[in-house]
This record gives C-alpha cells, structure tokens and sequence, in this order.
C-alpha cells in the first residue's frame, strides 16, 4: 500500500521510458526530456513508439518492444497520441492500454496559477482521480430503449487512491477535500466517502472534509484558493480536473501523472494538436511539468522536480511564452526557445 | 566580496581580498593565431603533452586570416595542427568562425561565474556574460593550458553606477568611451570595473562592447552582474553548466564611478589615445578616408544593424572607403540573410569575412601616411591601423556609418535625428 509515493529504482539509476506518441507530442517532449536530463544527469532515456503514427506505419499501436521498454524502466514520459476520427480495426486506444495493463490506479492533474497576465492568483491545487473503475468500467448495455451504465465502486480501490491522497497531501498544505455525491448514490458515492474518511483517522495530521461534487464545481469556479488536495471518484475527477486547469493557464499548462505501483505514466493533458503540429509553437510547458511530476512525486526526486518547476515558473515570470498564452508580443516564443530558456535557468543553478 | 571577487573566491575555495594573490583553475582558455605559436612552443618547452581539458580551450584564427600572407599562414598551420593534435572542439577554422571575443560568446563557450583567461587583451569581453577574464601573455597561457590553472592578483574594484537609459544614438561604446574619458587609458589598473544600476536599457552587444573595451581604462576585466538579458543570450548556447554569482549588497568597493546615461551624446576618441574623449558633434570639419564597421568590439549583430540603419538608402561619400565586417561566419550569413548585406553593398561599402585585419594595422584596410580613419575598434594609438602618420577615431557604429555617409566625423543624429525612426 505504501510503496506509491515512494522512490522506485529496479537499476543503480532511474530509467524512463520515453514516448513521444504522435503530432505535438514529438515536439513538446524532447524538451522535457533535456529538463530531466539538466537536474537528473543519472536518468537513463529509452525512446520507444506507440500511438497512430506507429500503428500506420507497423499496424500495431504498441509494439512489442514498447512494452518491453517499458519493462525494463521506472516511469514513463509520454507526449500526446493521435485518436483517428472514424473507428480504425485493430487501433486499440493507446493510453487506456497502457493505464489498465500498467495498472496505472490514480490520475494527478495538479493546478497551480501561474505567472501569466490577467490570470488569478493563488490557486495551488492537486485533484487525485481514481482511475480505474467508477462508470468507466465499461460495463454498458441498452436495448435500444434502456441504456445502463454500471457504477463499480470497491473498498480496495477507494482506500488505495485515498490514502495516496492523504499522502501526498502531507508534502503539500495538508488538507483533503473528499468530493462525492453519497446523497443520491448512497451505495457507491457512500462506499467512497466512508472509506476516504476511515483511511482520514489514519492521517490526523491532514485536515479531512467533503463536498457534494456540484457544489464542488461551483466552489471551483468561485474560489479555487480553498482547496488543496481534491479527492474524487473517477468520472468527477475527469470533470473536476479539467475546469480546474482554466485557473492553470489552459490545455499547454496542465500536467498529469498516471500512478501504479512501482509504475508511473506522466503526460501532458492536451492532445496531439494536429492543427499546429510541425509548426514548432506548441507549448512545453505541460510537457515538462509532467516531467518533473514523474521525478518529484513517483521518484521521490522533490528537490530535483521543484528546481524544473521553478525554473519554468521563473521563464514564464520573465515574459516568455507560447502563443497560447497572454502576454507581449515581442516576448512570443516557440517551442524550442521557450525550452531552453527554461534550460538556461536550470543550467544556471539557482539565482543568487 | 564584489562580484570579481565572488568570482575568484567561488574558484579559490575560499574568501579572497583584494591585492592578495591566488591559485585558480580556470574555465577556459583561448588563443589565436598570433599568440597560439607562441603558447604553444612554450607548452613544449614546459614538458607537456596534453592540453588540461580539451572541451575548454578555444583556438582561433582571426588577426591574420584568411592568412595574408606566407608568415601568417605558417602560424596558423602551427595552430591548426596543434588543435588536430589535442583534439581541440574550440579550433574554428576559417569560414566556420570569426572573430574570436564575438564567437565564443555566441558559442556558448564562456559563461556566467567562470574564470576565463586568453593570450589576447580584449578577452576581458566575457565579462559581459558575469565570466572573469582577461588577457595574458602566451607563456602564462601555455601553463594555463598545460595546467587549467592560473595565479591571479585579486583585483581591486571599482564600480561603474550607470543611471538612466541612453538616448536613442548612443551605444555601449559612447558608454565605455566616457568612461575611459574620465578614468583615463591607466585610471583602473589593477582593477576589475562592475557595472551595475540601470542595465535593462543596455542590450547585451553593447554590453559586450563596454566589456571589451575596459583593458582600456588599464582594468583587469570589466564584469556585468547576471540578470534577464544575459540569460536570454546564453540559453540554447551554453555548453555546460554554470553558475549565477552576485556582488554583496555592502561589497567594498574601491571607487564608485556614477554614469547618468541620458546625458551622454555619441562620442569619439581621437588620436591617438582611447582617453581624448569629445563628443562627435563638437569635433567641427574633420575629413576622413576611411570607416571601419566590426571588430570585437563594434562587429556584433547590434552594431551592424544600427549602422544598416544609417546606411540604408544613402551612400557612402565619394572620397570615403567603408569596410564592414561582421565579427563572425554567423552574423555574416544572418547579414545576407536578413538583407543587411544588400543595404552595405548598395551603399558601396566593402563587405568582408570575418577578420581583426585593420583593427590591429594586420591587412584588409591599411592606412597610408596621412590617412584618417573613424573606427568601431579598440585602440587608436598611433600607427594602429597603418602607417605611424595615420590617425584613428574610436567612435561607435553609428557615428561611424553616420561619418562614412557624410566623409566628415559626425554625430548620427545629423543624419537621423534625435529619435529613434
């Protein structure tokens, strides 16, 4: 149970299978990859294929090497795949691939406010998702006139992503909001609830609360400062984590770490963009910081994390930033540049 | 502790005074092709067989090149086998380099809180880039390259308070040039010069250029704090780590010099001292034959802009001859690419390949008994650039592209106007 959270090293150094997947993705990673190697020089990079680019070209989406790369490594960086518009035989959907057979059981998208104009400050939060069961276990049936989902909650499942959110929310300012809706769902949501709060007595030191998951959404709308650790059942998480990442500065900002145990998958929420894909102006932002989310929280390499996350902090600060972003016109970068300019911050040790 | 002293204490293992004398390794080492042969032999003669580090040595052929003649390529023959030899990465050969204070910059060769030293005088340049540096003879170079260190005297420090934002025809080089105006060519012997106060109005090329120039106040080194502009110029360059040092809020210094740049106007040094410093407008009819644009320190990618800007759409006077030569293979190539060349051209200026060449009275624009020239170089002691009766004004590109239009030493702003077009 407790082994998440904690350093994991199967070699003398961490490995990190590296995959940037399709569109953007091969131009958002490298830079995070350089970030991790500045901090981390002892981090070992296996490249590997996987996505809709690799299945047109092999007609497998994850190749067999792929997973024997991500065998023999600690964690895992992935860029962004492409999904085909129209059904694809034989495509199979790369990252719910990998979640299931990596059991990759919680979903990290962390919020914080960055410093960008007219964005609202002091927003610091971490939603933590259950990922594995929920309505997305894929049980669905209907007779043309009755569709039934099933909503599978089980006390395993609840305490293992509750107590990574206590956990994880003694590193942070110690405060976990359980969000459930037991009022309705008396049996699943209640499940949920009472299991978070039972795995809470273990975690005196964490302050524990609840929220009914609409008033959740509207308290995420109007004050998102009070939250800090956000615990939720899977389909909330979805919802939650997203409307939460508007205070983050948008889709090129917002980092996610899929947790396992002994496993760890760290993507950038956004998709491949195949609409500026090639064009070198996405953002690295998201790609970094879930780099430094795959170093900080599954390696336990915090010192390490936090120097790329202020370093990128510190660029942004400056000006410097992605058309995606608000800011001058003349400090408008590219991919490549913003980079390394957070890598000249990282290069240059700390200020002062 | 001042930053100098930051510097050499961070690499001495300990806190440092100045006067006192230490031991440090050093960063980097460069020479070029005039002082290379020299180190060389002496590398031979002290026993040694490899080179410290051969990632942190930097070869460049640049005064004499493309060689002018047989003596001058021999010594680069004698640099070049001697980097194949080490395996030297920092040997530039001609047409993939330049000049060697503009390149190893742009290289991302020398960097913040390193301790560079060079068999050249204006290696002082890096200080730009918050590096210690500064020129030594070839012999101390040769035991810098056998050894990667160094003794140094630890300067003392004399800070230069700039205030204000220059107008809009003053560069770096009318900054340095009044400086050297009021300390004189040996007012900071011994000396390291900060800079400090309102840097964010000085881009960094003109930094480079003030830098460059502070062995002509007599200084050790001319050093700037890191901050934003010095950061944004070394990422995607910097080959290594490295690390930001800072002067202590209550550093002793032992002068403090305060500049208020909104009064400077662009300046020139006459003959034949860097220190006989008047403003260009003030000088009355003096005639020139020739204008030189580049060098280490006015042939950066700023100092060719402004000047296309002054040229483009005039002509180069009938009896004037202008040379422009950017520092490096780079900026040459970014010149044609960005149309900087066809302005220089059209203008009927001489477009050269990177060299020192007339800088140091070498080739490529020599000066016959009698001739005047406006320069963006260094130095203008007499027979610099050419016959002993010749005469040089140090000015920066803009008086000099302002001065080639009009065949008379002139303030741009003649030209131009006040504000910035």
């Amino acid at each position: 149970m407790s082994r998440h959270a904690s350093r994991v090293t199967r070699h003398g150094s961490n490995r990190i299978c590296v995959i940037e997947g399709d569109g953007i993705g091969h131009e958002v990673v490298p830079a995070a990859v350089e970030a991790l190697r500045t901090v981390a020089p002892d981090l070992e990079f296996v490249p590997a294929e996987a996505g809709f680019e690799c299945f047109e070209k092999r007609g497998v989406a994850i190749p067999e090497e792929t997973w024997a790369a991500i065998d023999a490594s600690d964690g895992i960086l992935f860029g962004a795949i492409s999904a085909p518009s129209e059904d694809v035989p034989g495509y199979e959907p790369v990252i719910l691939t990998l979640r299931q057979r990596l059991r990759l059981y919680a979903n990290l998208r962390p919020t914080v406010s960055p410093p960008l104009p007219d964005l609202r400050q002091g927003v610091d939060l971490l939603v933590v998702r259950e990922n594995t069961e929920g309505l997305y276990v894929g049980r669905e049936k209907s007779d043309g006139e009755t569709a039934v989902a099933e909503r599978v909650i089980t006390r395993k499942a609840s305490e293992r992503i509750a107590h990574l959110a206590f956990t994880l929310a003694r590193r942070r300012r110690r405060k976990v909001t359980i969000v459930h809706k037991a009022n309705v769902l008396k049996e699943t949501c209640g499940l949920f609830r009472e299991t978070a709060f039972r795995v809470a007595e273990g975690f005196p030191d964490v302050e524990a609360g609840e929220m009914l998951v609409d008033a959740m959404a509207m308290w995420l709308a109007k004050a998102p400062e009070r939250f800090d650790v956000v615990l939720t059942p899977n389909l909330f998480g979805d919802i939650l984590s997203d409307e939460a990442s508007v205070w983050g500065g948008g889709l090129g900002m917002a980092p996610s770490l899929n947790l396992g145990e002994g496993m760890a998958l760290a993507e950038p929420v956004h998709g491949s963009a195949p609409d500026i894909a090639g064009e070198g102006v996405a953002n690295p932002v998201a790609a970094i910081l879930s780099g430094a989310m795959l170093l900080g929280i599954h390696l336990g390499r915090e010192e390490e994390a936090k120097r790329i996350e202020r370093a990128v902090w510190e660029t942004l600060a400056a000006g410097y930033h992605t058309p995606d972003l608000p800011g001058e016109e003349e400090k408008v970068v590219n991919t490549e540049r913003l980079g390394e300019l957070v890598l000249a911050r990282l290069e240059a040790g700390p200020w002062g | 502790m001042t930053l100098a002293e930051r510097i050499i204490a961070a690499h001495a293992g300990r806190p440092v005074e100045p006067g006192e004398f230490v031991e440090v390794p050093v960063d980097f080492v460069l020479a070029n092709d005039i002082t290379a042969p020299l180190a060389i032999q002496a590398f031979r003669a002290l026993g040694a067989k490899r080179v410290f580090d051969p990632a942190r040595v930097a070869l460049v052929p640049d005064h004499f090149t493309p060689s002018k003649d047989v003596k001058s390529a021999e010594q680069c023959r004698i640099m070049r086998e001697f980097a194949r030899e080490q395996r030297i990465a920092g040997y530039f050969e001609v047409g993939r380099g330049g000049i060697e204070h503009v390149l190893l910059p742009e290289a991302g060769l020398v960097l913040p809180g390193e301790i560079a030293v060079g068999a050249d005088s204006h290696t002082c340049t890096y200080g730009a880039l918050s590096a210690f540096a500064t020129g030594m003879g070839s012999t101390d170079i040769a035991y810098a390259l056998a050894k990667g260190k160094t003794w140094l005297r630890v300067p003392k420090t004399i800070r230069v308070e700039l205030r204000g934002e220059p107008p809009p025809w003053v560069m770096g080089k009318d900054v340095v040039l009044h400086l050297i105006g009021e300390v004189g060519v040996s007012g900071a012997n011994w000396c390291a010069l900060e800079f400090g106060g309102d840097l964010e109005g000085i881009p960094l090329d003109d930094r480079l250029a003030i830098a460059n120039m502070a062995v002509e106040a007599g200084a050790t080194t001319g050093l700037f704090p890191p901050d934003e502009a010095v950061l944004e110029y070394i990422a995607g360059r910097a080959r290594r780590p490295f690390t930001l040092l800072f002067p202590d809020p209550d550093a002793a210094y032992y002068e403090v010099i305060e500049i208020d740049l909104g009064e400077l106007r662009p300046l020139v040094a006459q003959p034949h001292l860097p220190e006989n410093v008047v403003p260009a407008e003030e000088l009355g009819e003096v005639r020139i034959d020739q204008v030189v644009i580049g060098s280490c320190t006015g042939g950066r990618w700023r100092d060719l802009l402004v000047a296309a800007e002054i040229l483009k759409g005039r002509k180069v006077h009938p009896e004037v001859r202008c040379l422009v030569i950017p520092g490096t293979q780079e900026l040459h190539l970014r010149a044609v690419r960005e149309g900087l060349a066809e302005v220089f051209l059209s203008a009927g200026a001489v477009l050269s390949t990177p060299t020192c060449g007339p800088c140091l009275g070498g080739h490529m624009g020599i000066l016959a008994a009698g001739e005047r020239a406006v320069s963006t170089t260094n130095r203008n002691f007499r027979g610099r650039m050419g016959h002993p009766e010749s005469e040089v004004y140090l000015a920066s590109p803009a008086v000099a592209a302002a001065s080639a239009v009009l065949g008379r030493i002139a303030s741009p702003e003649e030209l131009m106007g006040r504000g910035k077009g």
